[in-house]
């Protein structure tokens, strides 16, 4: 019975791992909650419906042509709504609206193009998962952890040690330094929304083969991501990790003995406690202001 | 002085075209639909319309017809939504009938309706919590009680003597689970486990773990569709053995559509389909409206409208009378789900729920010995 707790545990932060990690390096650039994100996770999902069911794509070619879309998609409103804002000065608030009315508008779209029921893009028949100590396991699961893990270490290393990613984290600390520098911080931005946007749609994807899609599915997929990337801290890509998999963990253990309709609360439960007591999270550093 | 006098009649226009758009019209018996037409629970709005548009399309050569205005409001299955929908609705024009989904919904609606006088005639609403609702509560569903009891016969009957639940947190879910509960203990059988899911949740593998443990030997699935169709995919992949049982939700297309292989066998209740002319009519014209066979939670829809339309015709104009005009029909209504007769509290006592089992596309009636 632990086993499997724990497995479940490992499989829900391996999804927070990748709703959250896109989330951030997207916020890290713009600083402002881009609520579009959970859409753009709900797309990845639908594409591939789109390609497998309607197209009879095999699962194989449509999901990377997916989650090419997303990336797609979120440079489509970072250019067409967000950067316009940012260059008539708008404050984070207005671009925090801007992006729930781009939530709404979005998944509303979905919601009258392939209806509100479950959809389901498995292939073939169900079969029992996989006996792993006792603990059942599928190969779509399997996918999602392996998956989460290889973006994860990409991701990381990709942000530590490229060019781009030195440019990115450029403008995450400091634009007016970054653009002084050369830098271009629209382009750089734009990169963050292309990248974040293809590890929302992956998420998307794998959540839908595992159990199924709505077009709500995003927003909560998006809160849980955010309590994770809060939690880990968000200047630090193995932070978010340790904190999905810690939120992913508590959540499983905790609703064993609570009751399974607690998730939730237990998810909120945890982020109060981060952000009395520890606001930076796991792995995160105090920020120090001073003036001169 | 000519520009005085412009104004002067100018405004005597505008207060007269005001006055004149805020008056209500009464001859009209309006009827609010307020159901979700979008979100998880969708397909329960798409059933009632198509119910409904049968029944006016039935009514197409009446002058009733004429009489009624069907108001549809998407809900989003949200209380807190559904209110602000009425009490919107109230302000603008006078509302006779409300017609809901939900048990919840109906709880929350029916302290207005009473007051207000406008009669609450949720079609599918079978929650045993309605039963003291109010005097303007009517129901077209047998109550959850009876489904309950059926369903505790229908596991016995399969010979099972332990079983888990796994219902929805609302309303509907809890009062059918226990309604199940009861039942199933007075004939001897041992409730192993309980679990409850929320509304749209798709991930149900914590509880379905907690069912595995359990070991019971059948399983009763009471949740709705957007939340069953994962249910089944995940039953499989945690190798839970037990026979599976539901409650009428299983009727809904949605898991034919999305989720058929998986829900074969799978017996559930649902309100008895009658052999009478009204059901004949109704099927022959969903299907070549719909293009497939009728749904029992269309007809009821249509029975609403239907008795709704009854009750005009012998001179109801508003909610109290309406309800007066129930009073009196209640010595019987033939409609297409059966004969309607409420009890003193507006519940349907002249319905049962029957057992199917799925086979194929399709569900089929089932012989519980």
């Amino acid at each position: 019975m632990i086993n499997q707790l724990i497995l479940n545990g490992i499989i829900a932060g391996s999804v927070y791992i990748l709703v959250a990690v896109g989330f951030a390096v997207i916020y890290r650039t713009v600083r402002f909650f881009h609520f579009a994100h959970g859409v753009v996770f709900t797309a990845g999902a639908y594409f591939t419906y789109l390609f497998k069911a309607w197209l009879s794509w095999p699962v194989i070619i449509a999901a990377p042509v997916s989650i090419g879309l997303c990336a797609m998609l979120g440079v489509i409103i970072e250019t067409s709504v967000y950067r316009p804002l940012r260059h008539k000065g708008s404050s984070s608030l207005i671009l925090l609206i801007a992006s729930l009315g781009i939530y709404i508008v979005l998944q509303n779209i979905i919601s009258m193009a392939f209806g509100d029921d479950t959809k389901t893009i498995r292939s073939g028949i169900v079969k029992e998962g996989i006996n792993i100590l006792g603990a059942r396991i599928t190969p779509v699961q399997i996918t999602i952890i392996i998956a989460s893990l290889l973006l994860l270490v990409s991701c990381f290393l990709f942000l530590k040690y490229t060019k781009k990613g030195q440019a990115i984290r450029a403008v995450a600390i400091d634009p007016e330094l970054a653009r002084v520098s050369g830098i271009e911080s629209d382009r750089v931005i734009l990169s963050t929304f292309a990248l974040g946007s293809a590890m929302a749609g992956v998420a998307g994807i794998l959540v839908a083969l595992n159990v199924d899609m709505t077009p709500t599915m995003g927003m909560n997929a998006l809160l849980m991501g955010v309590v994770a990337v809060i939690i880990g801290g968000i200047e630090s890509i193995p932070g978010i990790a340790l904190g999905a998999l810690f939120l992913g963990m508590a959540q499983h253990l905790g609703a064993w003995n609570v009751g399974s309709q607690w998730q939730e609360a237990i998810a909120f439960a945890i982020l109060l406690i981060f952000l009395l007591f520890r606001p930076q999270g796991f792995l995160g550093k105090k920020v120090k202001t001073a003036t001169v | 002085m000519q520009i005085k006098q412009f104004f002067i009649s100018a405004l005597t226009i505008i207060v007269f075209l005001g006055l004149v758009s805020c008056h209500k019209d009464n001859s009209k018996i309006n009827i609010l639909v307020a159901a979700p037409f979008t979100g998880e629970a969708a397909s329960y709005g798409k059933v009632l319309k198509e119910g409904i548009e049968i029944a006016l399309s039935e009514l197409e050569a009446d002058p009733v017809k004429k009489r009624l205005n069907v108001i549809y409001r998407d809900s989003k299955l949200s209380l807190k939504e559904i209110v602000n929908i009425l009490h919107q609705e109230i302000s603008i024009h006078p509302i006779s009938v409300v017609m809901p989904v939900s048990t919840s919904e109906s709880l929350i609606l029916a302290p207005i309706c009473n007051k207000n006088k406008i009669i609450l005639l949720p079609p599918l609403a079978d929650g045993d919590q309605l039963t003291n609702a109010g005097p303007y509560v009517y129901r077209i569903s047998p109550t959850s009680s009876f489904q309950g009891k059926e369903l505790a016969r229908a596991v016995i009957g399969g010979g099972h003597a332990r079983a888990a639940v796994l219902s929805l947190n609302d309303a509907w879910g809890t009062g059918l689970s226990e309604a199940f509960k009861d039942s199933f203990q007075k004939k001897g059988g041992e409730v192993v486990a309980m679990e409850i899911c929320n509304p749209g949740q798709t991930d149900l593998r914590l509880q379905l773990e907690k069912i595995r443990m359990a070991n019971p030997s059948a399983l009763v699935i009471l949740i709705h569709p957007a939340e069953t169709i994962p249910a089944l995919k995940q039953i499989r992949e945690l190798v839970i053995k037990a026979q599976l049982y539901g409650g009428d939700t299983f009727s809904n297309k949605a898991i034919y559509n999305e989720a058929a292989d998986l829900a074969q066998g799978v017996v559930f209740a649902l309100p008895s389909q009658p052999d009478n002319e009204a059901f004949r009519k109704f099927s022959t014209l969903y299907k070549s409206k719909y293009g497939t066979s009728a749904d029992i939670n269309a007809a009821a829809a249509r029975d609403a409208i239907m008795l709704i339309a009854e009750a005009v015709r012998k001179g109801a104009k508003n909610g109290e009378s309406i309800k007066m005009e129930f009073e009196k029909l209640n010595a019987g209504f033939e409609g297409a789900t059966g004969l309607i007769k409420w009890d003193k509290n507006g519940d349907v006592v002249s319905k049962n729920y029957g057992i199917f089992r799925i086979e194929g596309k399709g569900y089929k009636p089932l012989i519980i010995k």
